[in-house]
């Protein structure tokens, strides 16, 4: 098992030390190995747990509840039940963000294609110029 | 019912509504329901039907044509939905 140290850690996922040691600190990612020295050696297990919670940020969840998710990730058989409904509900969530990126996707993809074929003006000025 | 997808300033969109104009006056089909929808006026629904391009065409609201079809092409479906 290949191990990275904080600032590979860092450099890898793209964020600060500082925060890699609060997620640590706050609980919301289990203790972090040391080596022999007393730094900081994240395994793929951590790092897996790292690019998690980056995703789950991004879909805009709180802390307190990535922390809730990771439990789930980790123990999925032995999840409480709220920590369970709390799933299904992100779940949800995510697939309703799914549809309207692929409805966003496919109307920019369609106004693109509009203004490589038009011989006047691109219709995504048009489109922006004018609100539904 | 028949529905073109075209945008403005997209002469290929005038060359396929002129193609099936003619092939339903062809047929003696002028009664057919058919329509042109700009998609700069309808573009949600233009996506919600799947166009990603002009012209598109769709009959019986399934997208059947994303480019203009030869008259071979568009008799076929002109044919297939008369049959149902």
């Amino acid at each position: 098992m290949s191990t990275l140290s904080i600032g590979e850690t860092s450099a890898l996922l793209g964020l600060s030390t500082d925060t890699l040691r609060y997620y640590e600190k706050s609980g919301l990612l289990p203790r972090v190995a040391r080596n022999n020295s007393g730094r900081r050696i994240y395994d793929n297990t951590d790092i897996s747990n790292l690019r998690f919670i980056i995703r789950a940020k991004k879909m805009n969840f709180s802390l307190a509840e990535i922390s809730d998710l990771l439990r789930m990730r980790q123990q999925p058989q032995t999840a409480k039940n709220a920590i369970r409904l709390l799933t299904a509900q992100k779940l949800s969530e995510i697939e309703i963000h799914i549809d309207e990126l692929t409805h966003l996707r496919n109307e920019l993809t369609l106004l693109l294609n509009l203004c490589h074929n038009s011989d006047r003006g691109c219709p995504i000025i048009d489109e922006l110029n004018n609100p539904k | 019912m028949i529905e073109i997808f075209s945008s403005p300033n997209c002469h290929a969109c005038s060359h396929a509504k002129v193609l099936l104009e003619e092939m339903l006056i062809t047929l003696g089909e002028e009664q057919i329901n058919w329509r042109e929808v700009d998609i700069l006026k309808e573009i949600d629904y233009a996506v919600a039907m799947g166009v990603l391009s002009t012209p598109a065409i769709a009959f019986n609201d399934k997208l059947v044509f994303t480019r203009i079809p030869s008259s071979k092409e568009l008799h076929t479906e002109i044919m297939r939905i008369l049959k149902h």
